[in-house]
């Protein structure tokens, strides 16, 4: 019974939280922090271009990825999918197949956390830029599986 | 049209007119298929080879032999229209005055979509043009995302090309012939056009690059 009422009480909470999710909220604060995220990596990258990187900023650039990295789960609520009518390139698989599309976000959040820790302790693009290939790798693993292309 | 058949073949389009022309038909499939195919640094490499063809393109355009000058093939208004009327008086050697405007439109659109994909990002970020860090995530795939579109136009010109060739040759007249060999028959009495000599070509093409290398190592030496 005590089982039952909890059961209850997790479903009745979790519709709540699904009917709390605006998608006019939730979908622009996911593309907001995805392009916050393609900035901050873009940033990294342009560093490790130059001949000299400001080690600083790939730090901290790097830094700042990781931790948005470990973000992009909560930017997937249910009910921001394509069917609410605001404008989406997000797929439906990723609440049908929602096992891959976390595996596939720890991956990300993985492969961040390991170009902070090189860039915590080196600037040098040929250590780096390794470390920054994994990320971008699960960046795209993921828009293959989960987001149409843009247009 | 039968006066003409009989006319004398003449030296019309120069070897490097015609290396630019078939390589180009060769790398934009292949830039696409490339883009489409995550090859992105053999998407690269045929930019940066396209961009040392147009390059040298423009410097022929100037230098070159005179049916592949700008002076003698881009035509204004009334020429195009003469031209339409059947007014325009025999052909010289080389481009009609629409053609010449066709050219115009695929060179610069060419050109533009190497400019845009110098500086494009993809949306991960990771796989970029070379002078994209001069710009601004967000300016980066706007760009990115009008070098998608950009590439519609130009097969819509190819398009129109092949469409135009075919018109000719529907009425009797094959194009195609010349841009491989280099010659066609004369219309009328037209005399050869002068050629230039394969040594500027060596000179331009060397130039051409020497800007592409420039250019593809992010404007550093």
């Amino acid at each position: 019974m005590r089982q039952l009422r909890f059961a209850a009480l997790l479903a009745a909470s979790t519709m709540l939280l699904v009917a709390a999710v605006d998608p006019h909220v939730a979908i622009p604060h996911r593309q907001d922090g995805m392009k916050t995220m393609g900035r901050t990596f873009k940033g990294v990258i342009d560093q490790l271009k130059t001949s000299s990187p400001d080690a600083q900023a790939v730090k901290l650039g790097s830094a700042q990825l990781a931790q948005l990295a470990k973000q992009v789960p909560g930017w997937f609520p249910a009910g921001s999918g394509p069917d609410t009518g605001v404008k989406t390139a997000v797929k439906p698989a990723v609440w049908t197949n929602p096992g891959d599309f976390h595996a596939k976000a720890a991956a990300l959040a993985s492969a961040a956390d390991a170009l902070a820790a090189g860039a915590a302790r080196s600037s040098d693009p040929a250590t780096l830029m390794p470390l920054v290939r994994q990320v971008g790798g699960a960046c795209k693993a993921c828009h293959d599986a989960y987001k149409n292309p843009d247009h | 049209m039968a006066a003409e058949a009989g006319g004398a073949r003449i030296r019309v389009w120069d070897l490097p007119t015609r290396i630019v022309h078939w390589a180009i038909v060769l790398l934009i499939p292949y830039s696409w298929w490339t883009a489409t195919h995550d090859q992105l640094d053999r998407h690269r490499l045929s930019g940066y080879t396209l961009l040392g063809l147009i390059l040298f393109r423009l410097i022929w355009g100037f230098a070159g032999s005179a049916p592949s000058r700008f002076t003698s093939f881009i035509r204004g208004p009334r020429a195009v229209l003469r031209y339409l009327r059947g007014t325009d008086g025999p052909a010289r050697p080389g481009h009609n005055p629409i053609g010449g405007w066709s050219v115009v439109a695929m060179l610069l659109a060419i050109a533009a979509q190497i400019g845009l994909g110098l500086f494009a990002v993809d949306e991960d970020g990771l796989e970029s043009g070379p002078l994209s860090y001069l710009v601004s995530f967000d300016t980066s795939r706007a760009l990115a995302l009008i070098h998608h579109k950009l590439f519609w136009v130009i097969v819509g010109l190819a398009a129109l090309h092949v469409c135009a060739i075919l018109f000719y040759l529907a009425r009797g007249r094959n194009l195609t012939p010349a841009m491989i060999t280099g010659r066609a028959r004369a219309e009328g009495d037209a005399e050869a056009p002068v050629l230039a000599p394969l040594r500027r070509a060596v000179v331009a093409a060397i130039v051409a690059a020497a800007i592409a290398w420039f250019v593809a190592s992010g404007l550093k030496f």
